[in-house]
């Protein structure tokens, strides 16, 4: 059975998959909204980080429900699709360690 | 099998059936070794290396009542499109698992994608899959009753195959997951139903596939296979 060939089958598919994720996250719209509540009223504001990486808060004023419920599902999906993404990270370090190992047999 | 992967296999499943397409897909590839321990009773069979692509062959036509979007309905599973080499085979990737669409290629040989509109993607054609479509047999994934080819038709369709695969080692790997098939079928008496598909190969897929066994120094299986001929 040709173990190598498979794993680097395999690593070359994770490495695809890590670049596809990271495409996905490229797309998403950055910042995650938070409602504050000043002196009874609920004002919306986009948490981001700049270019220098401080975060910034971006006031968005009255925002429908529709838009909170986007952004829900946007956070959601950033979760997820890093999730996902460190998981290609870790099998590409696995399967080099692998592949590592299999050329110094 | 890891647990993550193997519950995204049933969930993916458990979607597809949900959504009555299922009972339309025939699963091929190696993940059917997985599913042939239940036709031969023995739980130890092919513990070999299995990649991550699933591969899910589509009868054509497809009559399907309802159409569905499968990359929709797994989306929020975390599966990607992805579109594959030049021609742009779609791929639905994740890290625990590939999912692959194949249809049999007729007629005339050409690397254009097979547009099915009524699962929202489009399927690789490949030569001789009309030979998994044969005898196909229901096993259980699960909970989940899933179409897979007759262990006689996988093993004879990867010795037709492997002469036309470009890697040496997946060729390899084809016919040594074919020898041991029909040698398992053998063993239990399968002989009618390999008779039977072997049958109704044309004339030059039955030298293909005994020249194959010739090649791989498979003489006695080779033998027994000739002797089935009518």
């Amino acid at each position: 059975m040709a173990i190598r060939e498979v794993l680097e089958e395999e690593l070359k598919n994770s490495l695809r998959m890590e670049q596809r994720y990271s495409e996905e996250l490229d797309k998403l719209p950055q910042g995650s909204l938070v409602a504050k509540r000043v002196k009874g009223h609920v004002y919306h504001y986009l948490v981001l980080r700049d270019e220098a990486g401080q975060v910034k808060l971006v006031y968005k004023g009255k925002v429908e429900p529709e838009e909170i419920a986007r952004y829900a599902e946007i956070k959601q999906q950033r979760a997820q699709y890093r999730n996902l993404r460190a998981k290609a990270r870790e099998q590409i370090r696995f399967l080099r360690r692998a592949l590592r190992a299999e050329a110094a047999v | 099998m890891q647990k993550p992967q193997y519950e995204l296999c049933c969930e993916v499943l458990r979607r597809l059936r949900t959504q009555r397409v299922l009972p339309y897909l025939v699963l091929t590839g190696s993940w059917c070794l997985l599913l042939y321990r239940q036709y031969f009773e023995r739980d130890e069979l092919f513990s070999s290396l299995r990649t991550r692509d699933m591969d899910f062959l589509v009868p054509i036509p497809l009559n399907l009542r309802d159409k569905i979007n499968i990359p929709e309905l797994l989306k929020d599973l975390g599966f990607l499109t992805e579109y594959k080499g030049s021609a742009g085979y779609m791929q639905l990737i994740h890290p625990e698992v590939m999912l692959e669409f194949l249809v049999p290629q007729r007629g005339r040989e050409t690397d254009r994608p097979f547009d099915l509109p009524q699962l929202g993607l489009n399927a690789q054609r490949l030569r001789y899959m009309d030979v998994a479509l044969m005898k196909p047999i229901k096993l259980m994934f699960e909970d989940i009753p899933i179409r897979v080819p007759h262990p006689a038709c996988f093993a004879l369709h990867k010795l037709l195959v492997a002469p036309r695969r470009k890697e040496a080692f997946k060729r390899e790997r084809d016919v040594e997951v074919a020898v041991e098939l029909l040698g398992l079928l053998f063993a239990r008496n399968d002989q009618p139903v390999v008779k039977e598909i072997f049958n109704q190969f044309t004339g030059s897929w039955r030298k293909t596939v005994l020249n194959v066994l010739v090649e791989a120094g498979q003489l006695s299986l080779r033998e027994r296979l000739a002797e089935l001929i009518v």
